[in-house]
């Protein structure tokens, strides 16, 4: 099962899709009440050696890139457990899991 | 008892093992950094299925004394409770009150509602304003914040049901204080709002502390820290999704220099964060503000330059939502920006503005006592103001009952999102 890496941006990226991964893509916080909402604000893919890149700026918002390996599904339902993981790993997770926009109710 | 020269109370609330873990591990370390007996340590610790004190003085065992009945965190009364507990048995000169647990800075933000029959009276109450509302209710209030407001694309892969927010939770199922952040409790799940922790500290028979340390994501917030100037001499918070503090090294800081004024204090307790984010073991920001009259006349200075920037809506709506949208320094809260990277940007172009920007830089300049910022967060100086980007943002609660309502920046937010609603490229 290919799982998606998930790393924290601090700083303007250009968004290349490394060779093993199928898309890499940008979440960004976009609201919170008692949970907090990501947005799927940029994604670039790769088939073999045709890639898309993109440049990010980074403005300061809560910013988590997710490479997804090559098989992997990309869906934001499917990407949500590994964004909890993710966070509770750093420590920051509040008391209601994170949810990515676009997750079916 | 010859009273101390300062008490450090630590209210913390641990929801699960690893925050639990987190707090006992403080205890530990502030009591190894403990040497001095100009200082004392009172720790009152939240779980689920008890409330436990901690008593710490230079040279003796931790005292640990389990509540008879499981204390709410987020009732006020609590806070003001362990605050006497504290001043009776063990009675200082100067109080340092440091809250630690999950935050999101201002009380009441959510989304507008989905559906308003009729008008309201929600933000001519909230901001006073005489001007006819745009937002909060009225014909055409649907249109712009229907289901899904015009600006923002449908779910990427879901659907919005009727009834339902665009997570599909009902929105009668809203807790009784939704948005409120200070907390959660781990029994009653309910938050301590700033208004209430204002109004905790007051109560108390010392009736304010020498230093207000908010331990807390996102509460190093214009409206936060305006809130809770009449309770605190000095406000450390941070900007940014806080990590848990050094509290055996601000002990130990402490205990090298056991008589310090309020801000020799928070400034020691900005450089043991600054120490760790230097060494790369934590990644966020702490800022030590001065409080009281301090923040009245910044309030007074931004008022002066919202009322300048309102100005500029209309007259110039390009540059306005540049700086909004783009240029102004965010931080990882969605709602919030970067206080003087705002000013710097919105209304640049404008004399008038400038002036009144001048203005505020200056009185936040003498009131900024120390600040340190992770790489990881740009161009943060310190404090930031609520901002939101977004049309679905419900302004009137976001103010509602807090002392910040009167100034004029909620009416600059109000005509900004008003415009934003309208705006081709929104």
């Amino acid at each position: 099962m290919a799982v998606p890496r998930l790393s924290r941006v601090r700083k303007s990226l250009k968004l290349e899709v490394p060779p093993d991964c199928d898309a890499s893509l940008i979440l960004k916080q976009v609201r919170h009440d008692e949970y907090r909402c990501y947005a799927v604000w940029l994604l670039v893919g790769r088939d073999d050696q045709d890639a898309m890149s993109a440049s990010y700026k980074f403005t300061g918002e809560d910013t988590v890139r997710v490479d997804i390996p090559r098989g992997g599904i990309i869906s934001a339902a499917a990407l949500q457990p590994h964004l909890a993981k993710f966070l509770k790993s750093e420590g920051t997770e509040e008391d209601a899991p994170p949810v990515i926009k676009g997750t079916a109710p | 008892m010859t009273a101390a020269g300062w008490n450090i109370l630590l209210y913390a609330i641990a929801g699960d093992t690893a925050e639990h873990e987190r707090v006992t591990g403080a205890i530990a370390h502030m009591r190894d950094a403990l040497t001095t007996n100009r200082c004392n340590v009172a720790v009152q610790l939240h779980t689920k299925t008890k409330t436990t004190r901690h008593w710490i003085s230079s040279g003796q065992k931790v005292q640990t004394e389990v509540l008879p009945a499981v204390v709410d965190a987020s009732e006020p009364s609590s806070l003001t409770m362990f605050m006497n507990a504290a001043h009776r048995k063990l009675p200082a000169a100067s109080t340092a009150l440091l809250l630690w647990a999950h935050s999101s800075g201002l009380d009441h933000v959510h989304d507008y509602p989905k559906k308003k029959a009729a008008r309201q009276p929600g933000l001519d109450a909230v901001f006073g304003d005489r001007d006819p509302p745009v937002l909060g209710g009225g014909p055409g209030v649907e249109a712009v914040f229907g289901d899904e407001p015009a600006n923002h694309s449908p779910p990427l892969f879901g659907a919005v049901s009727a009834g339902h927010d665009w997570r599909g939770r009902r929105l009668q199922d809203r807790p009784e204080r939704y948005g409120c952040r200070w907390g959660p409790d781990p029994s009653t799940h309910q938050y301590l709002t700033n208004v209430g922790m204002k109004k905790a500290i007051a109560q108390s028979t010392q009736r304010h502390v020498e230093i207000l340390g908010l331990n807390a994501c996102w509460m190093a917030s214009f409206e936060v820290e305006y809130e809770l100037r009449s309770v605190s001499d000095v406000l450390i918070a941070s900007q940014v999704s806080a990590e848990p503090w050094p509290y055996g090294a601000i002990i130990a800081a402490l205990a090298a220099a056991p008589d310090p004024n309020p801000e020799h204090l928070a400034r020691a307790i900005v450089a043991t964060v600054h120490a760790e984010i230097a060494a790369g073991n934590r990644h966020d920001t702490i800022s030590a503000l001065r409080s009281g009259p301090a923040l009245d006349e910044l309030a007074a200075a931004f008022d002066a330059y919202a009322r300048r920037a309102k100005l500029l809506i209309d007259a110039d709506w390009e540059s306005v939502s540049k700086a909004v949208m783009i240029e102004a320094q965010r931080v990882d809260d969605p709602y919030q920006v970067d206080l003087m990277s705002l000013i710097h940007q919105l209304g640049k172009h404008d004399l008038k503005s400038k002036i009144a920007a001048a203005s505020v830089a200056t009185k936040f300049g003498a009131m900024l006592l120390a600040h340190a910022a992770s790489d990881a967060h740009p161009g943060v100086k310190g404090l930031s103001i609520f901002c939101p980007k977004s049309t679905h943002v419900d302004l009137a609660d976001a103010y509602q009952g807090t002392e910040f309502r009167s100034n004029s920046w909620g009416q600059f937010l109000r005509a900004f999102q008003a415009k934003l609603a309208r705006s081709p490229s929104a």
